[in-house]
């Protein structure tokens, strides 16, 4: 019986195959499902058969019914289709023409640069806070463990505008400010996006740049502390094999300090022109809090310890697209704009 | 700060290449920028001796040379006239490669076979000499010796890139101090004991220092019966390795000292010291100094000299006066090795901007002890070198305070701040190390740091000098712990983003322009002087006029990314910033100034840009008020009123001041034809700027949701002709008030003026919304309602258009 079943869906599956027209096809389907069909004349012999294998062949049965009845369904779409050739070529259109131009602008590389980098963070329990770009001498400097005449003051080039206010040279007065305000209760987590400027303007310089500061100061904040925070940081940024480098360094407002270095993205950390050879790209300055800054904002240095990192968005937004120019970033120039998005 | 491998290696072994010693320092906190070689390739240059001199015979201004070099002898034909028969020299022989590259091969010179070439220093890579001068060897230098080995050429220099702290690194020695600590190897120091003949420094100098905070220490020595002349080779190949000009012996010394000790030494010629006396003093207000680069200097009591009996000779420490400079004709010097206060050269310094290797130190703070050490190397050399009579003992004028600091430091704190275990041991090796004397007391490490390291005075400085030399790369890594804290940026913060978002939506690409601005662009904006956007805060040293200001718009900003972009053929522009400006409470500025946050938009060109399937329109007014009016919508801000009234620089019937709740938020206009002339812009251009913080305050930032409506909506349009003046608004009020609370949306989807219109009338088309919450509405109330629109607006002279 299940051979016979099993031929009649061979020989009726040729059949709808060959058939030409709807009515020829309607013909083979009332041949094969209708009342006095083939199928409805091979289920009236079930009576035959052992009655524990009725149920089996029952079911196969009712199978090749619905399988025929989609392949009658699917040749009829084709022959109908088939019969409209030339509404089908009158309504022809050319898929080949751009689409219709919606509107989409961008926001600015260097802002969805710091987005990320806020999102990384505020993932990691640091808020965002916010600063004034003009500064008091105090927020940017002497609180910061830069007494005045002190040759690190040279590192940075300042734009005055009274003896006592400038232009904030970096986005770490934003520590002060904020642990001042918070003192003496712990824990203090914040990162600190925004502008800063120096007094330099030549092709690898901006006389104003953007850079995003972080602190984090509690009971038991460690140099290792710092050292997963800016690996996790590197690896969301630029890619799970990151490494990272901390090389011993100077800050006033740090000690210990350390320049991180990334493996460079270019050359996967083999060496190319984009690191000079070196396998390592510098993309930011850190430490952990000098107690002299701790104390000036109100914390009790023997009590409390803290990291602070600083990095500047133009180099991150630089190796992450690829810009090779700094200036790109400030002539608002719509060629390079719209490589972002149009 | 450069670094002779093969100098360095005088005074430690670092017991590893160049490379790997410059890897091994950069990791540990001294940073060294590049290895360089020293001296370029030379080959088959070699040790010559002059063995005959004849004139040319064709040319006066060629001499003919014969140079041995060991068995082979050389004709040379030679231009230079400095030598004499038993000079060494540096003979070029035929297939010889010099710097350049040039190549030496036999040559006929004007009917005389040349073999060669004798060299100048400058033909084999060294600034030294002058062009026309063969380089003379010394005497002993040995016959055929290749001359790139006899010179040193086989040296690599280690260009260190010093961080403030580290200025003792600015001296041979202590960067040795700092090879230890990384090796553990012993540090060699140079001999520092003159011979001294009997005659007393005392007797033929006096030293008088009047201000002993500005100069804590000075000590001097006097040397007699000197000839100044060239270094030896060896102390000019040394310098030059350093990146410093060789002058002339005595110089050369104080230079080469200053470099090893980083002690920077003066020698004056005494012969021109009035009275054979010193006086370290701060000048008067009207003295004046003629210093070594031949520049006169004014000069006042913030200045600290160093004077002879009656006039200022040196500005201390920063440069010495022309007139005790060392000539030829010196025979006599004292020697000055000093400390200064760091802070008073520093200013010194910048007031004359003369940043100097001596300033460079001083100003840093150089280590009262080896103030004497430097002083006594200084003598020695000069004895060996120069020659001359080294006068018995050293006026040392010392009023230094300057003793070892002590530094507590537990074993359990740096563990803590680091955040790991470094053995006990280990931590008192590695100071060890450093070369710090420690005594242990209990659980505490008492370190006595020597006073080259002026930049350890804390625990955490030792910290620091562990971790670094115990290598930062064994640190191992983990994440902070503590508290939970609120941490999503502020609501207004986030406010901004969602502006971008609307924004870039809307087709606006961000820009960010400097917060720098050049005032006359405000005056190109024709800003009246009133205007409070005029009163800028200025930069005290700007580069260039761009930076003269901060920015009380930023409406110039975009108006230059416009231009900018017209010049490049980017023709249809729609650009935001969201930035701050700057406006001063009161000039010049006390206090902090506000910094308020301002969105600028500016539209230029068609929209979308031109192409086959969707109209193109202008980007104007409207389309501007279009993207406001969807920043307002979902804001929920809609008490926003429209003023017809410009800015100086919008034109005087395509402007509007925004305003909301009688506060003004800001404006939109086009920007004024003459205006766009004087910005060059070649396109009419569509500005808007409004306040952020206005816009923040009365924005529901987390929009407030009324239930869907129940009842369907019956909508009926109205086409009307209307006298031009009357505005869109008032025919909007007039429906609304005649309208009722069931009239619930006004929306004009037509207009038109033109052909069959009446001059002096418009066409207007509204589609009207009438709904009510509770009930559906009856044809007959709308109709009702409908009729009394009708007849308000009839009552304004609107007609229905048929």
């Amino acid at each position: 019986m299940l051979q016979k079943l099993k031929e009649l869906e061979k020989e009726s599956q040729l059949k709808i195959d060959k058939a030409k027209n709807l009515e020829e096809l309607k013909e083979i389907k009332v041949r094969i499902l209708g009342k006095k069909g083939a199928l409805t004349t091979l289920l009236r012999s079930l009576g035959t058969v052992a009655p524990e294998e009725r149920p089996v062949i029952g079911k196969e049965a009712n199978n090749l019914r619905a399988k025929l009845e989609q392949a009658f369904e699917r040749k009829e779409y084709e022959l109908r289709d088939a019969g409209k050739e030339n509404q089908w070529e009158k309504e022809r259109i050319d898929i080949t023409l751009p689409g219709r131009p919606g509107l989409l602008g961008q926001k600015h590389p260097l802002t969805l640069v710091t987005e990320e980098i806020k999102d990384i963070f505020i993932g990691l329990g640091f808020k965002v806070a916010h600063g004034p770009d003009i500064e008091t001498d105090f927020y940017n400097y002497e609180a910061l463990n830069f007494p005045a005449d002190h040759p690190a003051r040279d590192m940075q080039d300042s734009f005055y505008i009274t003896p006592q206010l400038l232009l904030r040279t970096h986005t770490s007065p934003v520590q002060i400010r904020v642990m001042e305000k918070q003192a003496p209760e712990l824990p203090v987590r914040i990162i600190a996006p925004g502008k800063v400027f120096r007094r330099d303007d030549d092709a690898t310089h901006s006389p104003m740049f953007h850079q995003v500061e972080g602190l984090a100061v509690d009971t038991d904040i460690t140099f290792a502390d710092l050292k997963g925070t800016l690996l996790l940081f590197a690896r969301e940024m630029f890619g799970s094999e990151q490494k990272i480098r901390l090389r011993p360094s100077y800050f006033p407002f740090t000690e210990p300090s350390a320049e991180v270095d990334i493996s460079c993205i270019m050359c996967a950390g083999k060496g190319c022109r984009v690191c000079s050879d070196t396998g390592w790209l510098e993309i930011l300055g850190s430490g952990m809090v000098h107690p002299n800054v701790l104390e000036i904002a109100g914390y009790d240095s023997r009590k409390v310890t803290g990291f602070a990192f600083g990095m500047g968005v133009e180099r991150i937004a630089m190796l992450k697209y690829g810009i090779g120019d700094l200036r790109q970033f400030f002539t608002n120039d719509l060629r390079f704009l719209k490589q972002f998005g149009e | 700060m450069q670094v002779s491998y093969q100098w360095l290696k005088e005074y430690i072994d670092p017991g590893m290449s160049a490379e790997e010693l410059a890897e091994k320092m950069t990791l540990s906190g001294i940073e060294v920028g590049t290895v360089e070689k020293f001296g370029p390739e030379l080959s088959g240059v070699v040790v010559g001796q002059v063995l005959k001199l004849e004139p040319h015979p064709g040319r006066d201004n060629l001499t003919l040379v014969e140079a041995g070099v060991g068995k082979k002898v050389f004709s040379i034909v030679c231009g230079a006239r400095n030598m004499k028969v038993g000079d060494k020299v540096a003979v070029a022989t035929p297939g010889s490669k010099l710097p350049g590259p040039r190549l030496i091969e036999e040559a006929i010179l004007y009917g005389v076979k040349s073999s060669g070439m004798l060299c100048s220093a400058q033909e084999i890579g060294l600034e030294l000499g002058a062009e026309d001068e063969i380089l003379i060897l010394e005497n002993d230098a040995p016959l055929g010796e290749p001359v790139d080995r006899l010179l040193g050429f086989d040296d690599e220099i280690l260009y260190l890139e010093l961080t403030p702290n580290r200025s003792d690194c600015l001296g041979m020695i202590n960067v040795a101090y700092e090879v230890a600590a990384l090796t553990g190897n012993e540090v060699k120091l140079p001999p520092a004991n003159p011979p001294e003949v009997t005659k007393s420094v005392e007797d033929a100098a006096k030293i008088r220092v009047d201000d002993q905070l500005l100069c804590p220490r000075y000590t001097a020595r006097v040397i007699e019966n000197i000839k100044i002349k060239r270094s030896p080779l060896w102390l000019q190949m040394k310098l030059l390795k350093a990146g410093i000009r060789p002058i002339s012996n005595i110089v050369d010394i104080t230079n080469y000292i200053m470099w090893e000790f980083g002690q920077p030494l003066h020698a004056f010629d005494l012969q021109h010291i009035n009275e054979r006396e010193i006086i370290v003093r701060r000048a008067g207000d009207d003295e004046e100094l003629i210093t070594l680069d031949g520049v006169k200097r004014k000069l006042d009591s913030d200045v600290l000299v160093i004077a002879d009996g009656s006039v200022p000779v040196g500005l201390a420490g920063v440069m010495g006066g022309e007139d005790t400079e060392i000539t030829d004709k010196t025979t006599e010097v004292l020697v000055e090795a000093a400390a200064f206060d760091p802070t008073n050269i520093r200013r010194t310094a910048r007031r004359f901007t003369l940043p100097s290797e001596a300033s460079q130190r001083f100003e840093r703070g150089v280590d009262h002890e080896t103030v004497m050490i430097a002083q006594n190397r200084a003598a020695l050399l000069i004895s060996q070198i120069v020659g001359g009579d080294v006068l018995k003992g050293v006026i040392d004028v010392n009023y230094s305070k300057a003793i070892p600091k002590k530094v507590n430091v537990s074993p359990k704190r740096i563990n803590k701040v680091l955040g790991m275990e470094i053995a006990r041991d280990e931590i008192i090796n590695i100071l060890n190390r450093l070369r710090f004397q420690i005594r242990e007391n209990e659980e505490l490490i008492e370190v006595i740091v020597p006073l080259r390291r002026p930049d350890i005075t804390l625990e955490e400085d030792i910290i620091e000098e562990v971790a670094r030399l115990y290598g930062y790369d064994k640190i191992p890594i983990s994440l902070p712990s503590g508290e939970l804290i609120e941490n999503r940026e502020s609501e207004k913060e986030r406010l901004k983003s969602q502006l971008k978002n609307i924004l870039t939506a809307c087709g606006f690409y961000e820009c960010i322009s400097y917060s720098f601005i050049n005032p006359v662009n405000l005056v190109r904006l024709r800003l009246s002087d009133k205007d409070k956007r005029m009163q800028t805060i200025p930069v005290q040293n700007p580069f260039s006029e761009e930076q003269a200001s901060m920015r009380t718009t930023i409406i110039p900003g975009l108006l230059k990314a416009i231009q900018h972009n017209i010049n490049h053929r980017e023709l249809n522009q729609l650009l935001f910033e969201i930035g701050s400006v700057y406006e001063a409470k009161e000039l010049p500025l006390k206090d902090l100034p506000f910094e308020r946050v301002k969105i600028c938009m500016a539209a230029t060109g068609v929209v979308p840009e031109p192409n086959w399937i969707a109209p193109s329109r202008e980007a104007d007014f409207f389309m501007v008020k279009g993207v406001l009016e969807k920043v307002l919508n979902r804001l929920q801000i809609d008490n926003v009123e429209y003023k017809a009234e410009s800015e100086p620089f919008t034109h005087p019937t395509r402007s509007a001041k925004i305003i909301i709740d009688g506060k003004l938020l800001g404006f939109i206009g086009q920007i004024h034809p003459e205006v766009a002339g004087i910005w060059d812009l070649t396109q009419p251009v569509t500005v808007c700027e409004i306040d952020f913080d206005l816009l923040a305050e009365k924005a529901n930032i987390v929009p407030r949701v009324e239930p869907v409506p129940r009842y369907p909506a019956v909508i009926r349009d109205l086409a009307l002709v209307v006298p031009r003046d009357i505005t869109a608004l008032k025919l909007e009020t007039v429906m609304k008030e005649a309208g009722g609370v069931i009239l619930t949306k006004v929306k004009l989807f037509d207009l038109y003026e033109g052909k069959q219109i009446p001059e002096g009338k418009r066409s207007l088309a509204y589609s009207l919304t009438f709904r009510r919450e509770e009930t559906t509405l009856t044809d007959a109330e709308v109709n009702d309602r409908l009729e009394d629109i009708k007849n308000a607006l009839f009552s304004l002279g609107a007609v229905l258009r048929a």
